[in-house]
């Protein structure tokens, strides 16, 4: 232990001159600076210890500059401070002002500095000149930016005039948004196809297909401060401890404060969460669905639903049920699926109806599905049934990578509703993410193959109206005739459809960036080919990164990547709150910001076309790009970022441009519906319900969620969405003014449960009954055991970036099977042995562990992902929710032999 | 050396012992207890070293949660190598 040498902690201003005067050493200078900081954090009174650059604070005294920032490394998105000093970054400080983490980081804060230094950082262009060395780790050469530009225009330009169809981009909820706006604009506009989609699909895209139908607007109404505020807390297979720390750092705070706050666990394994909840309930995979129900059933049966609020908020539907499990080539297009997912796949019913449909989930049917007793059913059910508990609900993999993954966020959805438990401080259902920027990009700015910017859909005419308007396309550019102007009316491949097509010599060209699929992706025997790689093999493969990946091994051409604080960039995290990282270090070598790599590759590839006359790439990117200097036309990326945001910001405050206001309130009876009687009910976009601020303000706020208001010249977020209260206070007050219900005479309605769901076509969310459906695959006696896969604390997916981390590699330096004893010993095996591990799609090679991170019930197995020397991909099945096209991740069969 | 302060989280009657724990470390030092926290710098070599000492507390009996508030590497002999090469 080292010397005490505080005994107080000295006030900043104190610090400050003392360092300033030189004389503390720099050392007691640091220390104290670091106890200053952490004592204010505990306390909650850090904000007005930190200033940024250099203003006021204990931080950026001297030579250093403080710029804000955001971590990536998880979903959470907390807020953090970097200082830098001679050009490198010198400390980390969780930051106090960004409301999602108040001032505190977790351990992987200390990543931070290390994930920019590490060994093998990608800094100039490389080729692969000889297509055999593919799928190795040699065979690429370095090139300059011009040959790699040259090279990667050339095949995507060739490819797009012979058949667009076969060119696809993968973009990432790890992409800036920024970026993600400019290559959603270059595919969807530049290139008119709609072969784009993120690596957001295999996360998030059961949420957001269920946030569509339930609320017909994406993203949780609630927010973290709800972690804070909440008596019960339900983590739906979810492992927030290690994949979710602050925010668990968060639960774990508001249990400490008031021992009768609860917090259940229900999964189909033990895990870091589980250690701490109340109670753990595991159940068998795939039967969370039936426990939803069940919960449902026990409050309808009872009569212990909020009855007012069911009646003034909630409509009732039924859908096909028979769906069956995507696994052929074709399946997505086949009869049966596209009634399931195209408007016949829903329909109303009564709530008799609905009550009917729940009764055969009894406690004793669910318990016997389950494995979990009737008892802790009854339990979980009270908890819904009390009126005086706020309860909140969160979940992320385990619901959304569900064979019935959209159908599983329905479920929590509806006994939310059905409890009344619904967007109010503490209490109300709240989907995590699984990538810092899913929703500000992935979801926010249309990287999805059916999307366009703030949930705008490409299949909508209106939607695609307002989209050429704000691009200054002539209308009708993105299309209006399915055969004579097809233009982007048809959604693009989805991820494992581009993939799928990719192994079978089915697409020609793939652009990645801020992914690593050759190590993410489900089934990599089929998608790499083991033995059959030849759609691989003969495609042109463009991967952006920042060092050597898997997906590297398969490039053509690599194209080195400034990461994280090298450039300036943007996140919109879970609770809808959208921060920026400044740039703050120079890139390593010739490494270079995306959006500049995107404008090379795309005023290469649009040189000589037009749109409606004009030259296209001008129209498109003429406000930030100088076509004759070849490069940006101003050297601040603050100032490029700014002229983007501005454009995107129009998408969703219709009035900056009156053409897209008309649009947006159907002014002109165009899109709307005529009833037999004459009546027009009009198409409202209500495009300000998703309102943004101008770019400062997340500068000046330290992030901001969304949607953000302008009271008395200051902009100021939403925390509860649709919920009635004071805008100050975080309630929706403008969102609900401006298109809440309203009774004749024009005056709101005050409705019960304190909400209004304005979004919705008739403000009401849809409560559909969505049954249990058994896993695509179930145990046998050749494949005997669940394989359930995850991430664990310190490497994050793929470990492209953690794992060049010594430290973090030593912490975890192996994947590991984690097993039951009870199942070793049945199988002869033991700690520390190998085996293998061996679906119906594949097989790799792994140790086990029987006192690993996770603790699996018998029948059941785990493994972490993020390893390319135990390559668990190989073995995982890639069947997907029909719905979201999201892949299980957790249900594989496998059998577990010694190896 | 590298400094880092953290914000430790205990259950709320373990947290005396936890500061008890948590001082017998080499290169811990605890600063003060809050509530059900408690606040440590740590002094180490290296980030590396700095992560290490962090991530074993969670070992100690009663702790909840680890929280990293500030860390500064200005002087992390890896890390100056990494970036002047
Ligand atoms: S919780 Fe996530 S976002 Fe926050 S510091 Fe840790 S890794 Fe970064």
């Amino acid at each position: 232990m080292v010397e005490k040498m505080l005994n107080e902690v000295p006030d900043s201003t104190s610090i400050v001159s003392e360092a300033v005067n030189s004389e503390l050493s720099r050392r007691s200078f640091v220390k104290a600076t670091a106890a200053t900081l952490a004592v204010a954090a505990a306390a909650g009174t850090l904000s007005s210890l930190v200033g940024c650059g250099g203003q006021g604070g204990v931080l950026g005294v001297g030579n250093s500059k403080v710029y804000t920032s955001v971590c990536r490394f998880c979903g959470c998105g907390c807020g953090v401070l970097c200082e830098v000093a001679g050009g490198r970054l010198v400390s980390v400080t969780g930051d106090p002002d960004n409301a999602s983490n108040k001032g505190l980081n977790c351990v992987k804060g200390y990543y931070l500095a290390k994930v920019l230094y590490g060994k093998d950082r990608l800094t100039k262009p490389l080729i692969r000149k000889d297509k055999a060395t593919k799928g190795t780790d040699s065979g690429l050469t370095e090139a300059s930016w011009d040959e790699a530009l040259d090279l990667v225009a050339e095949k995507l330009k060739a490819v797009w005039k012979e058949d667009k169809s076969r060119l696809a981009f993968w973009a990432s909820g790890q992409q800036p948004i920024v970026e993600g706006y400019l290559t959603a604009k270059f595919w969807k506009a530049g290139l008119l196809s709609n072969n784009i989609d993120p690596n957001a699909r295999l996360c998030m895209a059961s949420a957001v297909v269920a946030f569509m139908n339930v609320f017909q607007t994406d993203e949780p109404a609630g927010c973290y401060e709800d972690l804070d505020l909440a008596d019960v807390f339900i983590t739906w297979g979810a492992n927030m401890a290690e994949a979710h720390p602050v925010l668990y750092s968060r639960l774990t705070a508001r249990k400490l404060n008031d021992s009768n706050v609860k917090h259940y666990d229900l999964g189909t394994i033990k895990t870091r969460t589980s250690a701490s909840a109340n109670k753990t309930m595991l159940f068998k995979p795939g039967t969370d669905n039936a426990i939803a129900n069940c919960i449902a059933n026990y409050l309808v049966s009872e009569e212990k639903y909020d009855k007012k609020f069911v009646e003034a908020h909630c409509q009732f539907k039924a859908g096909t049920e028979d769906l069956g499990n995507a696994y052929e080539d074709g399946w997505d297009a086949t009869d049966k699926l596209q009634e399931a997912t195209g408007n016949d796949g829903v329909w109303g019913i009564e709530f008799s109806e609905y009550a009917d449909m729940l009764k055969k989930y009894t406690f004793k049917y669910t318990s016997e599905l389950s494995g979990v007793s009737e008892a802790d059913l009854k339990e979980l059910a009270e908890v819904f049934a009390d009126k005086n508990k706020k309860v909140m609900s969160l979940w992320t993999m385990g619901v959304n990578q569900h064979n019935r993954g959209t159908w599983m966020n329905h479920n929590i959805y509806n006994i939310h509703l059905l409890s009344g438990k619904f967007a109010q401080p503490g209490c109300g259902p709240f989907s995590l993410t699984g990538q810092p920027t899913a929703c500000g990009t992935a979801r926010e700015v249309g990287t999805f193959a059916h999307r366009l910017p703030a949930d705008l859909l490409v299949a909508n005419g209106q939607h695609r109206r307002y989209t050429e308007v704000l691009w200054g396309l002539p209308s009708g550019y993105l299309g209006d005739d399915e055969e004579k102007n097809p233009g982007i009316m048809k959604p693009g491949k989805h991820t494992i459809k581009i993939f799928r097509d990719l192994s079978n010599g089915d697409i020609d060209f793939l652009w990645s960036a801020h992914n690593n699929w050759a190590g993410s992706l489900p089934n990599l025997t089929r998608f790499l080919g083991k033995g059959e790689k030849k759609g691989i093999m003969d495609a042109f493969i463009v991967v952006s990164e920042v060092y050597p990946t898997l997906s590297c091994d398969y490039a053509d051409v690599v194209f080195p990547a400034a990461m994280w604080i090298e450039r300036e960039g943007q996140f919109g995290n879970a609770e809808r709150r959208t921060a920026i990282f400044e740039k703050a270090v120079d890139p390593p070598g010739d490494a270079k910001w995306d959006a500049w790599i995107l404008m090379q590759v795309a005023q290469r590839v649009l040189d000589g076309e037009v749109i409606g006359g004009n030259d296209s790439f001008d129209t498109l990117f003429g406000t930030i790009w100088d076509k004759d200097k070849k490069d940006f036309i101003n050297e601040s990326q603050r100032e490029i970022s700014k002229i983007v945001w501005e454009e995107y910001r129009t998408f969703t405050n219709p009035t900056m441009n009156p053409t897209a206001d008309d649009i947006n309130n159907d002014v002109g009876d165009k899109f709307g519906v005529t009833a037999d009687d004459g009546t027009y009910t009009p198409a409202k976009l209500k495009l300000f319900a998703k309102q943004m601020a101008p770019y400062d303000e997340y500068l000046s706020n330290h992030g901001l969620t969304w949607p953000v208001r302008e009271v008395d010249g200051k902009w100021l977020g939403t925390k509860w969405r649709f919920a009635a209260g004071k805008q100050e206070d975080g309630f929706d007050e403008y969102g609900i003014a401006q298109y809440g219900q309203k009774d004749d005479a024009g005056k709101l309605i005050s409705k019960p449960g304190n909400i209004d769901l304005y979004k919705t076509a008739k403000y009401k969310a849809s409560v559909t009954f969505r049954p249990y459906e058994p896993p695509a695959e179930n145990p046998d006696a050749e494949y005997p055991f669940w394989f359930c896969t995850g991430r664990l604390l310190e490497h994050w997916h793929t470990g492209s970036m953690t794992r060049v981390v010594p430290e973090l590699d030593r912490a975890l330096p192996e994947a590991l099977l984690d097993m039951n004893a009870a199942d070793c010993e049945k199988l002869g095996v033991k700690d520390g042995d190998m085996v293998t591990v061996k679906s119906r799609h594949g097989e790799f090679n792994i140790r086990v562990s029987t006192a690993g991170r996770t603790a699996p019930p018998a029948g059941v197995v785990f493994a972490p992902f993020f390893a390319k020397e135990t390559l668990i991909n190989l073995a995982v099945h890639d069947y997907y929710d029909p719905l979201s096209k999201e892949p299980d991740y957790k249900k594989t069969c496998v059998s577990i032999t010694k190896a | 050396m590298v400094i880092s302060s953290l914000v430790i989280e205990a259950i709320p009657d373990q947290v005396d012992s936890v500061a008890a724990e948590l001082a017998k470390i080499d290169n811990v030092e605890v600063h003060s207890t809050q509530d059900y926290k408690v606040v440590v710098l740590v002094e180490a070599e290296t980030v590396d070293a700095s992560h290490a000492i962090a991530s074993s507390f969670i070992n100690i009996e009663g702790v909840t949660g680890i929280n990293l508030v500030y860390t500064n590497f200005e002087d992390d002999p890896d890390i100056i190598e990494a970036v002047s090469q």
